[in-house]
């Protein structure tokens, strides 16, 4: 069966098409949302939304890029919901810790309870850390950064997920990096 | 000096810290739970359609249906009874049409 063939009975919504659809995409839908949030539970929920979000977005694929790649698309602009909304309400539970109608906070000022299976007890510490320094990225280079670095997309698969030219996810890669390195400086400053 | 090489260290340390990464396999329960996820949607997909028809409508469309039916039928009986009866005043000669009248005028 070719991909337009494929396409054409999900769009019918054909119980077998999203079978081999799931067969296919779970494990590398599931991989890039606990590259941008490391909690394993919170990671199936958003990877389970995805699917449901490809079962009723089918009909508005029109076929300009690949499946896969409208797919990791979706899979990415979930996470990025799911991280925006965790880091607004953290931010109110905070204004209400000040004010007085205290909500007891979380230890950390991260936006989800780390648990990520794939993580060595050695390097709990050093990945919290590096998680907790994307988080604070601008957004456009938190994304570049965990497809290519965490989820180990290459160059080209980033710039038509992100849909950048190929340059333009290079230097965006670069500024990350060197965001990234004095982020962490200053968070190593401070803790001395 | 010593403390801006072990800053340095530290922050190296962080970034191959990546690479240390294993994959995380998806739990064996995932693709029933989205399978069931898609079916259900899927209800309630169809279930929206017919959201519009409530029972109150449901029954004004029955009373419609049935009066209507009854008008019809009504309607029917109506002229198949004048139809026989202006058959059988004509084979009788007995119907008083507006043409006889001109054929004596």
């Amino acid at each position: 069966m070719t991909e337009i063939e494929f396409i054409q009975e999900l769009k019918l919504k054909s119980t077998s098409a999203y079978s081999k659809l799931v067969d296919d995409f779970q494990q590398k839908v599931f991989a890039t949302c606990i590259s941008f949030v490391p909690n394993k539970e919170d990671a199936e929920d958003i990877a389970q939304e995805v699917f449901v979000e490809v079962f009723n977005s089918i009909k508005k694929f029109k076929g300009d890029s690949k499946l896969s790649t409208w797919i990791y698309r979706i899979t990415t602009n979930k996470c990025l919901e799911f991280i925006r909304k965790k880091n607004t309400k953290k931010r109110f539970a905070f204004l209400q810790s000040i004010t007085g109608n205290a909500i007891p906070m979380d230890k950390t000022d991260y936006f989800t309870e780390m648990n990520h299976p794939g993580i060595q007890l050695e390097n709990k510490e050093l990945n919290a850390t590096l998680f907790k320094a994307i988080n604070s990225l601008p957004e456009s280079q938190a994304i570049v950064f965990t497809l290519h670095k965490i989820d180990g997309k290459s160059y080209q698969e980033v710039a038509e997920i992100t849909k950048r030219s190929l340059s333009s996810v290079e230097s965006v890669m670069f500024r990350a990096k060197k965001n990234l390195q004095s982020i962490l400086g200053n968070y190593y400053k401070n803790e001395n | 000096m010593n403390n801006n090489v072990d800053m340095n260290k530290k922050v190296k340390d962080t970034f191959n810290s990546i690479e240390s990464i294993k994959e995380v396999k998806i739990s064996p329960f995932f693709k029933e739970k989205v399978m069931h996820k898609i079916r259900n949607t899927s209800e309630e997909i169809q279930e929206a359609t017919w959201s519009w028809f409530t029972p109150k409508v449901q029954l004004a469309t029955l009373v419609c249906i049935v009066v209507l039916n009854f008008m019809a039928f009504s309607n029917l009986q109506k002229s198949a009874y004048d139809d026989n009866v202006n058959s059988f005043a004509e084979s009788y000669d007995l119907s008083t049409s507006s043409e006889s009248t001109l054929i004596i005028d």
